[in-house]
């Protein structure tokens, strides 16, 4: 219950943000939301899976290159709806193949992914003549503010939804131990399969939108693998065993990043390799372990 | 006796690698079906098999009279039949209580869960006594009390239990074995692969000795225990 009131009250502010801030705070507020949004997502796959995306960014990315494509020729609405159901389908074609190594061998087959995807965009950028692309009459700062709020509930809805399922119980089970997991009945393949495409849903749209805030694609800066490392740096500050991991994790990185790049530049990334030492040593659950939890009752 | 499962020129293995060559057997309805054989005969990859965990690679696999051969392990679930598996792959990080709960995931069984989970608590009391301990916790015979329990969350017509007494302290294979009698006196079919020929062959309606992946002899549970090669072999007399 103060849980809910705590949500209440934080989405009653981010809703406020744009009517009493600068475009600046708007700005920044803009970024936590996107990756409240991506972390929540990638903890239905990482977080209840075990299975460690590293290139989540590629979902971004094809999100921003659908919405780059479309722009001018579907209204806004259809362009972010369309970029998320590109980043579900894709996901959902190499689940399949992908899903089936585990542990390092899948973490770093995200990567590859998100590099690989990465350089057929330049390819085919290149072949198309386009070498970078303008966005001209983007919508504004608080369209796409709104828009992103949308987004980072719902992503934050879903986690809280699939933890409460049948669905995200079998989740659990298979992380635990999938080969248990298959033996009691939990459909390993189309579970582990769906939480990958649910997982990449959201950040389909969030890169439609981030590239639209930008008025720019280019493939490099898009699909920038630091985007994937800092979801996981969320998650593991944050804690990605329930959803307040990422809200989180979210909140404290870009509170942080803002404070260290005004006072601090040359620290920056120092501190923050720092920090994720620090969690992964100390605080394996993250943030949301170290609060005095409600005790689960089964 | 009709049989419920039926399994002929069953192959498997792993990879290029195959380890049972052909394998046929039928557990009947209500009756407790022994596969014994030393350790590496391939009990294990056959029960595997059975459960769909690993694929047939040749073979046919009859459930109830319905061709199961490539069905999916969670269809064959939901069709009845369920693994105790070997090592008993409890959920270390979860409560007894959520191991249990798992193992009624399959639509069929998920409606009965709270009446079939207080049945599971009166077969094993200690698990009642342990509900919020997480499995990793518990003893070697907890944890297989626990497989046990999760296994009849399913709502099995068929259990396929896989070593259920290994490396447990005597008396708890032997509330183990009397566990399984009162499951097979319910009415429940099993089919049960253990070292301990000795005890099995005691509770076993029928048995299959296999042997480098082949069936070497059948019979009576009874009469097997008696018979020369079997004692010469697997009972050391």
């Amino acid at each position: 219950m103060r849980g809910a009131l705590a949500l209440a009250a934080l989405a009653l502010a981010a809703a406020a943000l744009p009517a009493v801030a600068g475009d600046y705070h708007v700005g920044v507020g803009l970024g936590l939301l996107m990756y409240v949004a991506l972390t929540q997502s990638w903890t239905v796959l990482s977080g209840m899976t075990g299975y460690v995306s590293l290139g989540h960014v590629v979902f971004y990315g094809l999100g921003a290159y659908v919405a780059v494509l479309l722009w001018g020729e579907a209204p806004l609405a259809a362009i972010v709806a369309l970029a998320a159901l590109a980043a579900f389908a894709f996901a959902a074609l190499i689940g399949l193949p992908a899903l089936r190594v585990r542990g390092p061998y899948f973490v770093i087959l995200t990567f590859g992914l998100a590099e690989l995807a990465k350089y057929v965009v330049i390819v085919v950028e290149g072949w198309l003549g386009k070498f970078s692309r303008v966005i001209f009459g983007a919508p504004d700062i608080e369209t796409l503010y709104y828009i992103m709020f949308g987004l980072a509930a719902a992503a934050t809805l879903m986690t809280f939804l699939v933890r409460r399922s049948r669905f995200g119980r079998g989740l659990l089970a298979l992380r635990e131990n999938e080969e248990a997991a298959e033996t009691v009945g939990v459909p390993t393949v189309r579970f582990k399969l769906l939480a990958y495409a649910l997982s990449a849903l959201i950040p389909g749209a969030v890169g439609s939108v981030m590239v639209l805030r930008q008025t720019y694609f280019e493939p490099a800066q898009i699909f920038d693998p630091v985007v994937s490392f800092t979801i996981v740096t969320m998650a593991v500050v944050g804690g990605s065993e329930d959803m307040k991991g990422p809200l989180l994790g979210a909140a404290g990185f870009v509170l942080l990043s803002e404070l260290l790049w005004a006072n601090a530049p040359q620290l920056y990334m120092v501190l923050l390799g720092l920090l994720l030492i620090v969690f992964v040593l100390f605080a394996p659950q993250g943030l949301s372990g170290l609060l005095p939890a409600r005790r689960r009752t089964p | 006796m009709s049989a419920l499962l039926e399994a002929e020129g069953v192959v498997a293995g792993y990879g290029d690698i195959e380890i049972v060559h052909g394998f046929g057997f039928a557990a009947a309805e209500g009756e407790v079906t022994a596969l014994v054989g030393a350790n590496g005969a391939g009990k294990t990859t056959l029960m595997r098999a059975l459960a769909g965990v690993l694929p047939l690679a040749a073979g046919a696999l009859r459930f109830a009279g319905r061709d199961i051969a490539a069905a999916r392990a969670h269809a064959r679930v939901e069709a009845g039949i369920v693994l105790v598996p070997e090592g008993r792959l409890i959920f270390p990080h979860m409560s007894v209580a959520e191991n249990l709960r798992i193992g009624a995931i399959n639509p069929r069984a998920r409606r009965d869960r709270a009446r079939t989970a207080d049945e599971v608590y009166a077969l094993f009391p200690r698990l009642a006594e342990r509900r919020r301990q997480l499995g990793g916790t518990l003893s070697g015979g907890e944890q297989q009390m626990l497989a046990l329990g999760r296994g009849l969350m399913a709502k099995p017509r068929l259990l396929l239990l896989d070593e259920p007494t290994l490396g447990l302290a005597p008396i708890m294979a032997k509330l183990i074995f009397s566990t399984i009698e009162r499951l097979s006196e319910g009415g429940l079919t099993i089919v049960i692969a253990e070292q301990d020929v000795g005890q099995t062959l005691g509770i076993a309606d029928r048995a299959y000795v296999i042997e480098n992946g082949r069936l070497a002899l059948a019979g009576a549970g009874a009469a097997l225990l008696d018979d020369p090669r079997v004692k010469a072999a697997y009972l050391g007399l």
